[in-house]
């Protein structure tokens, strides 16, 4: 009797029964008795000061429990802005502390109801008077104030690296024989996810329980804890289930808080929901970037120089780095002379905050646009001018690249995708009405771990739970937690059980940078290896045991039986005869030295067919490859899934997304799902997805590293590219409508 | 903004009307899907709701050509309808490409008409708030006040087939041509149709038009589907012996009404019907418009937009 | 073999589901765990209904529910998505943007696929509204429920109610002849994780077994 390993199999979710009954629960899904409703009042100018603020009317409102404004204020306190802490606040400009107004839909009141209905109509009320400053909403009005930032990812804002000493960068590119130089646009984008924000907070004494979208339980409650003035154990963050994070539910937003002092002072559970328009405004964003691209090569194909300099957009309230040239040019190929530089812009707009892909996601887009353009000017195949200039090692970092599987990706993806029956002339492909092409390009992000605990507990029906306070985004942890547990434990899969969502469960790191299962599975592992350790311990002294006496060393556990020679032993027995409730074991597994000697990165190729309608110039993505090297794969369908995710994320920012702001008032123009449009089914082609599945076993004892995140890198570009292939006409403004197609072209300004 | 609202479900026109007179801000209920979309954000501020669901307005027919649509009827329903299909299938073609297979099951026929533009002057509790310039834009009808196209797919349809709207009051009945119906807004961006306080709409007639068999409506969107047109134009072409004989088109995403396109059903006239001829035609589809930078490529795509749907109006004459 | 599905009491009937709802009052047991195995039936959060406070001006309206009639105290304002949610504690149904540009409220209303969010419960009177708690028979999934499993055709699973009662109604109305045709009619659904093409998977595998 033996168990197949499910790992790196496609198992279908555990938690997918609860997700298609509609029982799962989330945040604005939890009941608790005597629950009241509470609305946000928003700042309907973009920059100035609260003159009036009469909530008389609102306050004698039927059903109205309470109001709260910067003249009745709920005290909130910074935090220290310490990530290990897991203290970052998604925006440092707290509100209802002041008359102060940074942006347009800043919060300035907070109206708690018996009803939801009640507490809308009430907010609605309020009559606010403001004295009003002409805000800074466009690139145009930022000038003067567009600086460089104190450090980027904890490095300077302006790196140089050149492998000829004494001259620069820009002499460098400017002797290179074949040169590209062109500016990419990417515009603010939302994450937009289906949930909106939403906190039931519920104090029961003096312990406060947020029923919270979250991406980060231990951050959420770190930060809660501070904002407060509690200590952390009072603060309980509860998150089963999550509608969509990307990024917008990680840091601890005010909203947040907001519901937890009027439910203290209300002394009953207040819930907030946030309504699609407000889930626009604070609660985070990708900022806009304009990039300027110099990429030099001698006509062998070779890379000498290349130089990618950044503005992105960041706030008055709140300063946030996009860093778009740091994450992917620094490195990504092997070029001997590089500098990238970042500079901020800071905008009446609320804080932008991580979003899928932060950099990595405008910064390849750039990057990946100008090697096709710089393979069109070589005239030498994308593909090949991409392995021509493959990085070996991490120049920037200086250490080799710790597994390292991009070839094949290129190779297996271009096999898949075909791409050697394509006519490389641009323009080449007509099918009726629609021109045809093809693109491709890179992706990249880096593999991030971070400490992580998980507890296992084996129960003497034979059954075992595993938790952690980590998350699952629709990611597949649910999953994979039972995989690897059972996997470790020697149960079958079926008989085991996993928590999550809870932050009294053992700590976790966050659900962002792609970092989950590579911080949290290997604390699964071992937590699981020391349960079976426990075990076969207790059953090789156990008086009852036909293993008893043998070396631990000389037993197996499978499918729930222990196993020494031809002697059998269940489980169950041995936990039962113990007297134990469970076998039980915390692990807590961290990154150790690895990170000095290795550079960690997940890699892709991202192949795309589009076709662009030769009058209208409407581009439809028809189909799409994406080959990944994310170490080993756990669960083939769940992976599977983040990676078509991505590849829809990349679609959405190369072809619709685009958050407008109205450059008079500051306020977004398209806060709604209507006018801001991420795809529908009808604009998503079949995915085919490769994996390398090669483990990366310097990094940890599983060999993984993360897929939610590489998915859309390279995906604008890939298209992008393929627009071009299809029509001679580049776009390097996103997102590619039909205007970017019928308007005449900008100049070229490939030099060859 | 979303204040509390009386209601009363009415089973005949006569009780809905009398309903609708007797209290300042009472609205008609129908499909709901403007209604109370703006109702949330404070835009539309109904005291009482009158729901005439239950009238008995939900036909759909084609009798002697002519097709005669209930006000109540079903954006779904009149787009299953396979008559109607066949003599117009511009209006068919309009209403499955708008918006939702959802929303289409609500949004009564009626109520697609009385739709509001999606932009910040109809989507928010305060009448003098300004707008940005935007990519959406309409360049034909425009005035300071109002910039918005208007939403309706169904209407740019029914005004190239010179549809004419049926409105009941407590003072009878009156058919409205659909030119008629619509106005531009100019300085009362709230005023998008001529219609009456307390009139409702109760049916459409389509004339018989035996040439609108060769009818189409394209639609231009960023997304495939689920999306407002940028751009959208209806075409009927009669066409004789490969030349046009008479045309109707209209336009939508460019109008702060849907926009009758006269100059170019007259410079159809006698071209013949193929590229050269719509193209040359089509040039003239810009005249009057008014641009800035992010809405000036709606000239260039409205054209392109012409040629493209009469050479599928082409396509099925032929 | 590794395919295995927790036994949620979602799938149990409807009058269990509320028995459960009595026993457990205002109970506030946590859905943080999620399981691979049979679970305790008594650690499912079963949604109760909120308290009762009733708001002035509220009018009786009786809605039919998967089959069953809820007496309710309601505004004539309060959404059908709102009352579905906040009063009668069906929270399968979602609000993803409360306007009509998303799908995540959607449910059925006389047979036809609406949205929920749009929709004034006062006005669903004397209609059969069915939702996401209600297209499952007992504990047998409906076949479009198990093919959304199958198939991964979801992530995070928020939108996937709307998705689901959705995808019933494609089926129902028959417009799922063609891929293109099934991406054109799913298309008023948004899934921000982008699960689309495992959905149109699920739809093809499940329209066959759902001719019912």
């Amino acid at each position: 009797m033996s168990t197949e390993t499910t790992l790196g199999k496609p198992v279908s979710r555990v938690d997918g029964r609860l997700k298609v009954t509609g029982a799962a629960l989330y945040a604005a899904d939890h009941p608790a008795k005597g629950i009241t409703h509470a609305f946000l009042i928003k700042s309907r100018i973009g920059k100035g000061r609260i003159t009036g603020f009469d909530s008389a009317e609102a306050e004698r409102a039927p059903g109205v429990l309470g109001l709260w404004s910067h003249q009745r204020s709920l005290k909130l306190y910074l935090t220290g802005d310490n990530f290990m802490e897991g203290t970052v606040l998604g925006e440092k400009f707290l509100p209802l502390q002041s008359d102060q107004i940074l942006y347009h839909g800043q919060t300035i009141g907070f109206v708690v109801a018996e009803t939801y209905e009640q507490a809308r109509h009430a907010a609605s009320l309020v009559r606010v008077k403001y004295e009003e400053k002409p805000p800074v909403a466009s690139w145009e009005a930022a000038k003067q104030k567009t600086a460089e930032p104190q450090t980027v990812d904890f490095q300077a804002a302006r790196i140089s690296r050149t492998a000829d000493a004494g001259a620069s960068v820009q002499e460098l590119f400017d002797g290179c024989e074949v040169k590209v130089e062109a500016t990419y646009t990417t515009p603010i984008g939302h994450h937009a996810t289906i949930e909106p924000h939403a906190t039931v907070a519920e104090w029961v004494g003096d312990q406060i329980t947020i029923h919270n979208c979250s991406q980060w339980m231990t951050g959420q409650q770190a930060s809660l804890a501070e904002v407060l003035g509690i200590p952390a154990e009072k603060v309980r963050v509860v998150c089963p289930f999550v509608g969509g994070g990307f990024g917008c539910k990680a840091t601890l937003w005010m909203h947040t808080a907001l519901a937890v002092v009027a439910a203290r002072e209300l002394k009953r559970p207040v819930k907030i929901v946030l309504t699609r328009e407000q889930a626009f405004t604070s609660n985070g964003h990708r900022p806009a970037t304009i990039q300027e691209l110099q990429l030099g090569s001698g006509k062998d194909g070779r890379i000498k120089a290349l130089r990618h300099l950044v503005s992105s957009t960041s706030s008055e309230a709140h300063e946030f780095v996009e860093p778009a040239a740091h994450r992917t040019s620094l490195n990504f190929y092997s070029v001997p002379n590089v500098e990238v530089a970042q500079k901020l812009a800071p905008l009446n707009v609320g804080a932008p905050t991580w979003m899928r892909a932060p950099g990595e996601a405008p910064g390849m887009f750039a990057l990946e646009s100008a090697m096709d353009e710089l393979a069109l000017a070589l005239k030498i195949d994308p593909v090949v001018l991409r392995l021509l200039n493959y990085a070996e090692q991490d120049l920037h970092k200086k250490a080799p690249f710790s597994s390292k599987h991009l070839r094949e990706c290129y190779e297996q993806g271009a096999e898949r995708f075909g791409w050697a029956k394509r006519n490389p002339e641009p323009k080449s492909q007509r099918e009726g009405d629609w021109w045809i092409g093809q693109g491709m390009a890179s992706a990249y992000y880096p593999g991030y771990r971070f400490a992580s605990s998980a507890r296992v507990r084996l129960l003497a029906d034979g059954t075992a739970v595993v938790a952690s306070a980590t998350h699952d985004l629709g990611t597949g942890m649910y999953t994979i937690m039972c995989q690897v547990a059972a996997e470790s434990l020697g149960l079958p899969m079926d008989k085991v059980r996993s928590e999550l969502g809870d932050s009294a469960l053992p700590p976790a790191t966050i659900a962002g940078g792609s970092m989950s299962t590579a911080s949290v599975m290997p604390a699964v592992k071992a937590a699981a290896e020391s349960v079976r350790k426990k075990l076969i311990a207790l059953a090789v002294k156990d008086p009852k045991s036909l293993l008893k006496g043998m070396k631990p060393e000389e037993i197996t556990v499978e499918a729930g039986v222990l196993a020494g020679g031809e002697k059998r032993e269940p489980v169950t027995g041995v936990i039962q005869r113990s007297g134990l409730a469970a076998i039980e074991a915390t692990e807590t597994a961290r990154p150790g030295e690895e990170g000095r000697k290795f550079s960690f990165y997940s890699y892709g190729a991202q192949f795309a067919e589009v076709k662009v309608h030769a009058m209208t110039g409407e581009v439809r993505v028809t189909r799409f490859v994406s080959a990944m090297d994310i170490g080993r794969v756990l669960n083939a369908k769940t992976a599977r899934s983040q990676v078509i995710g991505g590849v829809v994320w990349g679609i959405g920012m190369a072809l619709h997304e685009e958050s407008v702001l109205d450059p008079k008032t500051g306020r977004f123009i398209t806060a709604d799902l209507g006018a801001y449009h991420v795809p529908v089914n009808a604009d998503i082609p079949k995915i085919d997805v490769i994996f390398t599945d090669q483990p990366d076993l310097n990094f940890n004892s599983l060999g993984v590293r993360g897929v939610g995140e590489i998915g859309i890198t390279g995906v604008n570009a890939a298209i992008a590219n393929a627009v071009f292939h299809a029509t001679g006409v580049r776009v390097r403004d996103l997102p590619i409508t039909p205007e970017r197609l019928l308007t005449p072209p900008k100049v070229p300004t490939t030099v060859g | 903004m979303s204040a509390p609202f009386g209601y009363e479900a009415v089973k005949t026109e006569a009780d809905a009307i009398k309903a609708a007179g007797g209290t300042a801000g009472a609205m008609y209920l129908a499909g709901g899907t403007t209604l109370l979309d703006l109702w949330k954000l404070g835009a539309m501020q109904p005291t009482k709701l009158i729901d005439v669901n239950a009238l008995p307005y939900s036909q759909v027919s084609v009798a002697s050509g002519t097709a005669r649509l209930g006000a109540m009827a079903r954006m779904s329903d009149a787009a299953a309808d396979k008559d109607l299909a066949t003599h117009f299938p511009v209006l068919t073609e309009s209403l499955l490409l708008a918006a939702s297979a959802q929303i289409r099951n609500m949004a009564s026929l009626g109520g697609n008409l009385l739709q509001r533009p999606r932009s910040f002057t109809y989507r928010n509790p305060d009448p003098t708030a300004t707008e940005a310039d935007g990519r959406t834009d309409a360049i034909f009808g425009v005035s300071a006040k109002a910039r918005a196209p208007h939403p309706s797919d169904f209407a740019v349809a029914l005004t190239a087939l010179d549809a004419s709207v049926r409105l009941r009051r407590a003072a009878g009945e009156r058919i409205v041509r659909i030119a008629d119906f619509y106005r531009e807004p100019g300085n009362e961006p709230q005023r998008l149709t001529t219609i009456l306080p307390g009139e409702l709409i109760t049916g459409i007639e389509v004339p018989a038009l035996p040439w609108a068999r060769h009818s189409t409506y394209v639609k231009i969107r960023d997304r495939a589907s689920y999306q407002f047109a940028i751009v959208s134009v209806a075409v009927a072409l009669r066409i004789e012996n490969g030349v046009v004989r008479e045309s109707r088109v209209a336009a939508g995403g460019v109008g702060t009404r849907p926009w009758r396109l006269p100059l170019v059903e007259a410079a159809l006239a006698d071209k013949p019907a193929e590229v050269a001829g719509f193209e040359e035609a089509a040039a003239i589809a810009g005249e009057g418009a008014k641009t800035h930078e992010l809405n000036a490529y709606k000239i260039e795509l409205l054209k392109r937009t012409v040629v493209r749907a009469c050479l599928k109006a082409a396509a099925i004459a032929g | 073999m590794p395919d295995s599905e927790p036994s949620a009491s979602a799938g149990t009937s409807r009058r269990k589901f509320l028995g459960q709802m009595a026993t457990l009052g205002g109970g506030v047991a946590l859905a943080a765990e999620v399981a691979g195995a049979p679970v305790r039936k008594a650690e499912r959060v079963i949604p109760p209904v909120p308290a009762s406070y009733v708001p002035p001006g509220a009018l009786d309206v009786t809605l039919k529910v998967n089959g069953e009639n809820r007496a309710l105290k309601l505004e004539a304002r309060t959404t059908l998505l709102d009352a579905l949610r906040e009063t009668c504690g069906l929270t399968g149904t979602k609000k993803g943007c409360d306007h009509g540009a998303c799908g995540a409220c959607t449910v059925h209303v006389d047979g036809r696929r609406v949205l929920s969010c749009l929709t004034l419960a006062i006005a669903a009177q004397g209609r059969e509204i069915t939702t996401i708690e209600g297209i499952a028979k007992g504990d047998e999934l409906h076949p479009v429920q198990k093919a959304f499993i199958e198939c991964d055709g979801f992530q995070c699973g928020f939108c996937t109610p709307g998705q689901i009662m959705s995808a019933t109604a494609c089926i129902k109305e028959g417009h799922t002849g063609s891929e293109e045709e099934i991406q054109e009619w799913m298309s008023g659904n948004l899934c921000r994780c982008g699960a689309y093409p495992n959905i149109i998977d699920a739809i093809k595998l499940a329209a066959p077994k759902s001719k019912a």
